[in-house]
């Protein structure tokens, strides 16, 4: 196989793009409006999708256009190989070929405990620990070497972390030991930081920025639990200035980003106007444009 | 210990507060035999205890998807009990537990506390336990659908030899029950249907009461045939000779077996042949290797 070096070259610049999942149109924003009314502000459409209810209407009409999607998984545990099971890799390759999606993404860790069923949804990041990164990677080289297709894994958010790594030491373990690239949410990265009493950008001078294929902004707010104070990844349409901060240091350092997704499709497309134009300003799908924007 | 046992562990005291009170209270007595290193002894412990119930409605969520396959039962429970204490306690008992450790499915698990329920005369409306039977077949069914497939019967053979064996197709399933555990779940769909018109009613003191379910008549049977059908699992009358035929069958069988001991399933040979040629054509029976 080869490096991923030569590999993200072959991967199409898409830049910025809307989240949506199963009949997200009927409750919040609708991809296809999005695009018909407001074509400069989203290039592709990031599907969230799980063998259980697969493909709406949505994405297929949006595939049908001609217009890039990427696959996001909601039901794959990547730490734990044994998850990965034949049934899943084949029906998944067979959604993301039928929208044409440029790569497989997804929160790294647990989608559901024990078994892929109905009641075990429940998502969780991984443990933070050596071994749980190792076997993470091994997860992602199968899933790459059986759908052809790249596999980026996601820090996803959580409250409570366990294990001796920092997020970012942890994903740069999988990325390195699976030659991989990484999608980095920042609002998940602000949301880690914060449990762990650091500052929004700790840990970022050591990460090896270029494996960033693709980056997520999306809305959180600060909540409390009997005094307990913790972000909730709640998607709002306003995203905390840790999260801009994150995006704005690592923007200029990931040579090898390809895309942006603002997790916003649960809100109305006029309050997430403003956030899209300024990732539009940020990383213009043409990137000839990029220092004329900054 | 290997990071898959601490999630175990995580999913357990995401659910159970209770345990998690003892794991902070009497970690040595709480974490015994799960060989826990110091160092992740320690960073569990680091934990505040309040992140632990960050998310107040996890429990109610994952009874709700319970409840849906269990629908008629936890209604009957719920109505006999009035305490939503008497469901949740599942997070915080062995087969919840035994499910986590062992990975296997909470739907099962569940179906085992409730009958667990009836046994130990935890709830004790005679209708329930071959209700709690009943939908767990139904919710037996739908998972071994998803797991092997749909079977497409395609064309039999013309002749089929006396040594292939039988077996019921993936989402089939037999069971025999009191007489009235039909109408006694029609009686419950029709109370939950009229609460669904305005589900605050349940506020009222003169809202609609779960009250004359159909009474249990132990020596009236109704043997029933489940598979797939347009909307899930269906269900279909058998008579006696076809559901003890289909009973040997829930495990691969020679049909030269099955037509060997007519006498103990009430079908003679012919009716046993007829039986089984009748529900392979119809697809709810495969041959099997």
């Amino acid at each position: 196989m080869t490096k991923f070096a030569e590999r993200i070259k072959r991967l199409p610049r898409l830049g910025v793009g809307l989240s949506g999942e199963f009949n997200i149109a009927a409750k919040g924003i609708d991809a296809g409006w999005m695009k018909a009314n407001y074509p400069d502000l989203i290039h592709f459409y990031e599907y969230g999708g799980d063998l259980e209810r697969g493909l709406d209407d949505t994405v297929r009409r949006w595939a049908a256009a001609g217009l890039p999607t990427t696959y996001h998984f909601l039901d794959i545990n990547l730490e734990e190989k044994l998850d990965i099971d034949a049934h899943w890799l084949a029906q998944t390759k067979a959604l993301a070929e039928e929208i044409n999606a440029a790569w497989l993404c997804g929160d790294a860790g647990r989608w559901h405990f024990g078994l892929r069923e109905r009641g075990h949804g429940m998502l969780m990041p991984p443990i933070l620990c050596r071994e749980s990164a190792l076997e993470t990677a091994e997860s992602i080289q199968r899933i790459e070497a059986e759908t052809g297709l790249a596999c980026v894994p996601e820090n996803p958010p959580s409250v409570i972390y366990l294990g001796d790594l920092h997020m970012l030491d942890y994903f740069a373990l999988v990325a390195d030991r699976a030659d991989c690239g990484v999608l980095l949410d920042c609002a998940h990265l602000a949301i880690f930081q914060q449990s762990r009493g650091l500052s929004p950008l700790s840990g970022l001078d050591a990460f090896p920025l270029e494996r960033i294929v693709e980056m997520h902004v999306a809305g959180g707010g600060y909540a409390d639990m009997d005094g307990f104070a913790y972000i909730e990844d709640n998607h709002s349409p306003e995203p905390l200035a840790e999260t801009w901060e994150i995006l704005e240091y690592v923007l200029p350092r990931a040579t090898n980003l390809k895309a942006i997704v603002f997790e916003c499709e649960r809100n109305t497309p006029e309050e997430c106007l403003d956030v899209f134009a300024r990732l539009n300003a940020l990383f213009p799908t043409d990137k000839t444009k990029v220092a004329a924007a900054r | 210990m290997s990071h898959h046992t601490l999630q175990k562990l995580v999913v357990r005291m995401l659910f159970d507060e209770a345990f998690v009170e003892e794991v902070y209270a009497e970690p040595s007595r709480a974490l015994a035999g799960m060989e826990l290193t110091e160092t992740e002894r320690g960073q569990l412990l680091a934990v505040d205890r309040r992140a632990w119930r960050h998310d107040p409605l996890r429990r109610k969520r994952t009874l709700q998807t319970l409840a849906e396959e269990f629908k008629i039962s936890t209604t009957i429970i719920l109505a006999e009990t009035r305490s939503l204490a008497s469901l949740e306690r599942f997070f915080a008992g062995a087969f919840f537990h035994r499910s986590i450790q062992e990975r296997a499915s909470m739907g099962r698990a569940f179906s085992e506390f409730l009958l667990d329920g009836c046994r130990s005369g935890a709830w004790r409306a005679p209708q329930i336990q071959d209700i709690v039977r009943l939908e767990a077949a139904i919710a037996g069914c739908r998972r071994r659908l998803a797991s092997e497939g749909v079977y497409a019967p395609g064309e039999l053979p013309t002749t089929i030899s006396d040594r292939a064996c039988v077996r019921l197709a993936p989402g089939y399933d037999v069971g025999s029950f009191q007489a009235n555990v039909i109408p006694a779940i029609q009686h419950v769909e029709r109370f939950l249907f009229e609460l669904s018109l305005m589900p605050a009613m349940a506020l009222c003191d003169d809202a609609p009461k779960l009250t004359g379910l159909p009474e249990v008549e132990p020596s009236k049977k109704v043997y029933l045939l489940f598979g797939p059908g347009a909307a899930g699992i269906s269900m279909t009358n058998l008579d006696k000779a076809a559901y003890l035929t289909l009973y040997e069958t829930k495990r691969a069988v020679e049909i030269k077996t099955l037509l060997s001991k007519p006498g103990s399933m009430r079908a003679n040979a012919k009716q046993t042949e007829k039986i089984l040629a009748e529900w392979l054509e119809a697809g709810a029976l495969m041959l099997s290797a």
